[in-house]
């Protein structure tokens, strides 16, 4: 029967079809296969929520990362220059005994010199004075103590910048001092109210 | 994401490429393996995404089979009757489409199907096949005189 050639292809085509046992394995092959691939908005959900927590997660390592080595070189900076200065031993501005006196003497800085119980605590410690130096390149006090065994500590109060202040442990709050050892001087690093406390003193043998 | 329908849809597409049936089937299962490995976003694109895979694993295995069919070209610059119309007006029993089916190139099989069974048009075909417009129009005034010769030398051969 002769017919338009259109709908002479539709109806050939309309002949050919896939056995059941042929569908039944592309189904099967492509179930399995969908493991490999098959990416539907969910999956790509999860995808885009992963990338954006690994990325995270390493801004966030690398935050950190910077942070600690930061701490770390600040530590060492106020070590390194804390210790020159008492290793100098440079004259006392100001001779006294008396911590309120020495104290007293500090007037061109810009903030409150604490009397920090530390200070002056070991037995048979005994104030020699004080003098300016600088802590970070920032103006600080520096008292001076003869201890009992002869030995010299000198304690430094000063004012460092909040970004730099913000990593110094809080002696009020409980957080232990940060302790150097450098060139044979033991360093002490922590913060009272607000104020940098540093003290450095001869390291005592180990054996 | 496969259903009967679809699969048949693709098998004969396959079928209109292939000249035969376990070629048509081994190509599918090819087709369906490498779509799936990297899915369209959405299921309405995966008949054309799927053909468009088959296309290709079919035209890489003529480049390695070194079976390109070239196409005559002394009717392509000549071609005045270019239109798909020009198919409309065939008129053709089973026993003559069977038989010019068989002569025809994978690309005029490919053209038909699309346009009989798919419903494409000129523009859509060629997108697809990613030639010009104009060159689908020549492969079909070609494939109509095709057509008619062999519909004229079947039934001259008695076939009815």
């Amino acid at each position: 029967m002769n017919q338009p050639l259109k709908q002479a292809l539709r109806e050939k085509f309309e002949t050919i079809e896939l056995d059941a046992g042929q569908i039944r394995s592309l189904q099967d092959r492509s179930g399995v296969d969908e493991r490999h691939a098959p990416r539907g908005f969910p999956s790509r959900i999860a995808t885009v929520a992963a990338a954006v927590m690994i990325s995270a997660l390493s801004a966030w390592l690398g935050w950190t990362w910077h942070d600690a080595r930061t701490t770390a070189q600040l530590m060492s900076d106020i070590t390194a220059e804390v210790v020159e200065n008492h290793l100098k031993q440079k004259p006392l501005d100001v001779e006294s005994s008396s911590l309120p006196d020495v104290l007293g003497f500090f007037d061109r800085l810009d903030f409150q010199l604490l009397q920090s119980p530390r200070i002056v605590s070991g037995a048979g410690a005994r104030l020699l004075g004080g003098r300016y130096c600088s802590v970070q390149g920032i103006s600080a006090a520096q008292l001076r103590v003869r201890n009992q065994d002869g030995s010299i500590s000198t304690w430094y109060e000063a004012l460092l910048p909040p970004g730099q202040m913000d990593r110094i442990p809080d002696g009020l709050v409980g957080e232990p001092p940060v302790m150097r050892v450098s060139r044979g001087i033991r360093v002490r690093i922590w913060k009272e109210s607000g104020v940098l406390f540093v003290e450095a003193r001869p390291a005592e043998p180990i054996l | 994401m496969l259903d009967e329908q679809l699969l048949n849809r693709l098998y004969r597409y396959c079928r209109a490429l292939c000249r035969e049936e376990a070629d048509a089937y081994d190509l599918l299962q090819s087709g369906l393996e490498r779509c799936l490995r990297r899915p369209p976003a959405s299921k309405e694109k995966l008949f054309g995404y799927a053909i468009r895979i088959i296309r290709n694993i079919h035209l890489d295995n003529w480049r390695h089979d070194r079976i390109v069919e070239f196409e005559p070209l002394e009717d392509a610059s000549g071609a005045t009757d270019l239109d798909v119309n020009t198919l409309e007006s065939i008129v053709i029993d089973s026993d003559q489409l069977d038989h010019v089916w068989r002569k025809l190139t994978d690309l005029e099989r490919e053209i038909l199907f699309l346009w009989a069974v798919e419903g494409y048009t000129t523009g859509d075909i060629a997108s697809h096949i990613g030639m010009p417009r104009g060159s689908i129009l020549s492969t079909i005034h070609r494939m109509r005189k095709r057509i008619s010769t062999g519909t004229d030398s079947a039934a001259a051969g008695g076939l009815k």
